[in-house]
Parts: structure tokens; C-alpha cells; sequence
């Protein structure tokens, strides 16, 4: 195993464990809470064409 | 002895000095890196590629003496195999002495003088000048990077296929294509006497190229095999990780058109310091309409709310290219970081059409009961008004497809890199 292999498998495990983590406490980059707009309102429809 | 003649780059319109006039037939332009034929008098763009002389020991229009005889470096390869990994080759050019090779292969500097004579073919060796040379293992050498200028016509995928033949530490290299065999004599030349003579990129001296690049190779497919394993071990830990799952469900019907109403979809209890909570709106009977949904979890204890929000929107048409469908029956809103407690789920939620709202007329008939009438069907205006119908389900934990992505575009992203740049190299 290469120097550059173990490196890439330290930031794999780094990246399961942070991902481990973020589950744990339930923190995501991607939610969808809205703390300050609401979805209401707006005009909607097809984007399609 | 030629005279220098200066050509024009059609590409960049660099100046460029061909130094064995009347021999070069391919040049590669040091401004730009394309490659020229020059053999012609309009001096034709072959073809423009990038290529870096950082990626070289030696850098062409190098000069340097070895054996008493001032060389020029005048072009250099990259060459390959799947035996042997990459090595480079530097064209020397004198004008009383003519072409000679310098090899680098590996850590390992070799000279090379293109044979007149034949050597005599044997079996399983070949002699030449009294001398026996034992025939080595075959090898297709693919030519990667062509940078300078050269006698014969050469440009990247160039095949040929080689085979070595060794006398101690001279070896005897012959190279067939379709259309020539050459021969040529390698002797090996020092490190230090390499370095002496020409300008050697820092990072080659004494650096074992050829076994670097078979790392590259070999190690390469091992780490997207390991950026695969942990992307599905991020999955798994995520699913696993965000649990316990309690799950509470409700329907509601929604007036399309009518002013958003309020209602409760259930009671969610977390039971740990921060969890997910995921609630999945599914509606079956929803076309051309979009359905506004406002969440509130309210804590029991505090009554501080958390907000999301969720959008259910379909629609489906006809245009030139046939029918189309745009959008979902269902929506799932992840809220994130919900602290331990137990929570009543609100949803304020309003449904609308597409293009327009159908036209609904809300009286109030008590202080807390109102009618909702259609009037868009003129033939009976007190049609029932028109509903879709939407089930929620409300869960604590969840899966986090936008963590789960950029932690795939992360692990990838490193060997994709490197991935990218050995071929960026190449070109």
C-alpha cells in the first residue's frame, strides 16, 4: 500500500465518520427548514419549454 | 552544415527557428505546443495540442556536451507500454555529428546511436560487430507526447513495436512499424554526467519515473474501488445513524384555489439530544396544480416552532414533441438538527392551478364554519368544489441525499483529479 493510498484512505475513513457524525446529531447542509422565507405565496408552473 | 530557418506558427504566430533545416519535417511550436508539418511551405498546422516542458528532464533547445560533441536538444517523447511504464527520449542533433538519442528511463540515463549495420538475426540472440546480444522480452511502445522537432513524421498514438536485446549493461533496441525497422545502441550514461551536461529538471534527477508511474497505475483503481466502499458505508451509517424511526401519518384534502388553511398532521416525539425529522407528502390525484406546504413543528414544553417548508407540483401537456410531464405527485422536507422534545406537526397548506386558479367563492357561514363554492363550471355553479387529496407521514430521522452527494463528490473527487491530470499530462 502506497503512502498516497493510505492518505486517500484516511480521508475515506475521515469522511464516513463526519458523515457518521452529521447523521448523529441530525445536521445536514441540505435541508429544507426555513427559518425565515415561506414557500407560499409565489406563482408557480411548468418550467417546460 | 543547414542554415536556421524561422517559421511562423499558423496558431499562435509565434516565431520558431527550425534548426536542421532541411531535415525536420515535424515541429512543435514552443509558444503554443502544436505541432507543425513543415515539410511543406505553408507550413501546415498538424494538429494543437497542450503539452508542458515542465513534464520533460530536459527542455528542448537545450544544449549540453557529452563525449566531446556539443548536442542540441532539439525534440523529446514521452513513450509508453504497459510493461515498462513511461520513459522519455530527447533527440539530439549536431550539425557534423547528426541525430543521436538520450533515454530516460526510470532513474536510468541511456545514449543512443542509430545503427547503419544490420545486426545478424539468431535465434533467440542477434550479433553485431562480434558481439552477442541476448533477445529480451517485446514491447508496444505508444508514443504520448511529441514536443520539438523531428526527422520523420511522428504524433501522439504512435505505435511501434519494440524489443530489447542485451549485452551487459549495452543493449541493442530494434523498433519495427508497418513501415521501417531501426536499429539502435543504448549505453548507459551517468546521472552526474547528464546533469553536467544539460539543464535537468530538478524533480528528475536521480527520481525513478518509470516506477512512479506504475504506482499511478496501480493504485489508481484502488482508490476509486475505496471511494466507492466508503460512499456505501456513508449511506449505510447514515441510515443506521438517524435512527430510532417513529413515524406518525394524517390526509388531508386541500381546496385548490381556496385561502391556505391550517391543520395537524400528528405528534412526533425525539428522543435524543438532535435528530431528522422527514415528513412525505404524496398526492394521487394532483395534475396541473401545485401544492404549497408550510410546516411547523411546535415544541410541547417551549412552544417554540421550527419552520420548513415542502412544494408538491405536476404538471402535464402537449406541445410539438408530444405529451410532457414536469414535476412530482410527492414531496419529502427534511428538517435538520430538531432538539429532543415532543412536537405537534402543523401544516399550513394551500393548493392552486395551473394555469390559472379555478374560481372559488368562500362565504362564512358561522364565526368558525365557512362554504366553499366553484364557480367555474357555468353550467352548474354549485359544483362541489375541487379537492386533491395529500398524505403525510411524518417520521423522526431521515437520509440526507444532498450530505450524501457531496460526501461522494468529495471521496471522488480525489482520484478523479489525479485522474484527470495524468491524462491532462498526456495531451
Amino acid at each position: 500500500m502506497t503512502l498516497r493510498l493510505k492518505l486517500f484512505t484516511a480521508w475515506c475513513l475521515f469522511l464516513v465518520a463526519t458523515s457518521g457524525v452529521a447523521s448523529y446529531y441530525g445536521w445536514s447542509l441540505f435541508a429544507d427548514s426555513a427559518s425565515t422565507s415561506s414557500s407560499s405565496g409565489g406563482a408557480r408552473g411548468p418550467t417546460h419549454k | 552544415m543547414t542554415q536556421p530557418r524561422a517559421v511562423i506558427c499558423p496558431s499562435c504566430g509565434g516565431s520558431i527557428e527550425i534548426r536542421a533545416a532541411g531535415y525536420t519535417v515535424t515541429l512543435g511550436c514552443r509558444y503554443c505546443g502544436s505541432v507543425l508539418d513543415v515539410a511543406h511551405e505553408d507550413v501546415r498546422l498538424i494538429k494543437a495540442y497542450r503539452r508542458a516542458v515542465k513534464n520533460f528532464a530536459i527542455a528542448p533547445g537545450a544544449r549540453g556536451t557529452l563525449f566531446d560533441v556539443e548536442w542540441e536538444v532539439i525534440g523529446a517523447l514521452r513513450r509508453r507500454s504497459a510493461e515498462s511504464g513511461d520513459w522519455q527520449e530527447f533527440l539530439l542533433f549536431n550539425p557534423y555529428s547528426g541525430y543521436r538519442w538520450l533515454v530516460l528511463a526510470g532513474a536510468e540515463w541511456q545514449f543512443g546511436t542509430m545503427l547503419l549495420d544490420r545486426p545478424e538475426n539468431g535465434p533467440r540472440s542477434v550479433s553485431w560487430r562480434g558481439g552477442d546480444y541476448l533477445r529480451g522480452d517485446s514491447e508496444t511502445a505508444t508514443t504520448v507526447t511529441v514536443l520539438g522537432e523531428f526527422y520523420w513524421k511522428i504524433a501522439r498514438g504512435d505505435e511501434a513495436r519494440a524489443t530489447a536485446y542485451t549485452r551487459g549493461a549495452e543493449v541493442l533496441s530494434c523498433e519495427s512499424t508497418a513501415d521501417e525497422t531501426n536499429w539502435t545502441q543504448l549505453i548507459p550514461l551517468d546521472d552526474s554526467a547528464v546533469s553536467a551536461a544539460f539543464a535537468v529538471e530538478r524533480k528528475f534527477v536521480g527520481a525513478p519515473q518509470r516506477r512512479a508511474r506504475r504506482n499511478d497505475t496501480d493504485d489508481l483503481p484502488m482508490m476509486f474501488l475505496f471511494a466507492l466502499i466508503a460512499l456505501l458505508a456513508v449511506g449505510l451509517v447514515q441510515e443506521l445513524v438517524s435512527r430510532p424511526r417513529v413515524c406518525t401519518e394524517s390526509t388531508s384534502e386541500i381546496i385548490v384555489g381556496a385561502p391556505s388553511f391550517t391543520t395537524r398532521i400528528g405528534t412526533l416525539e425525539v428522543r435524543r439530544a438532535y435528530q431528522f425529522v422527514t415528513i412525505s407528502a404524496v398526492s394521487s390525484n394532483i395534475n396541473n396544480r401545485w401544492i404549497d406546504l408550510d410546516y411547523s413543528l411546535v415544541n410541547r414544553q417551549t412552544q417554540q416552532s421550527i419552520d420548513a417548508y415542502g412544494l408538491i407540483e405536476y404538471y402535464t401537456g402537449t406541445d410539438s414533441d408530444g405529451p410532457w410531464t414536469e414535476g412530482s405527485t410527492g414531496a419529502e422536507t427534511l428538517i435538520a438538527s430538531v432538539p429532543r422534545g415532543t412536537y405537534d406537526i402543523y401544516l399550513d397548506g394551500g393548493a392552486h392551478g395551473w394555469p390559472n386558479d379555478p374560481s372559488v367563492t368562500v362565504k362564512q357561514v358561522k364565526p368558525d364554519e365557512w362554504t366553499v363554492q366553484t364557480s367555474a363550471d357555468a353550467e352548474n355553479p354549485w359544483a362541489p368544489p375541487e379537492k386533491v387529496t395529500v398524505w403525510f407521514t411524518a417520521c423522526t430521522g431521515g437520509f440526507s441525499w444532498g450530505m450524501f452527494w457531496l460526501i461522494g463528490f468529495l471521496l471522488f473527487a480525489v482520484p478523479g483529479a489525479m485522474l484527470w491530470w495524468r491524462h491532462r499530462e498526456d495531451d
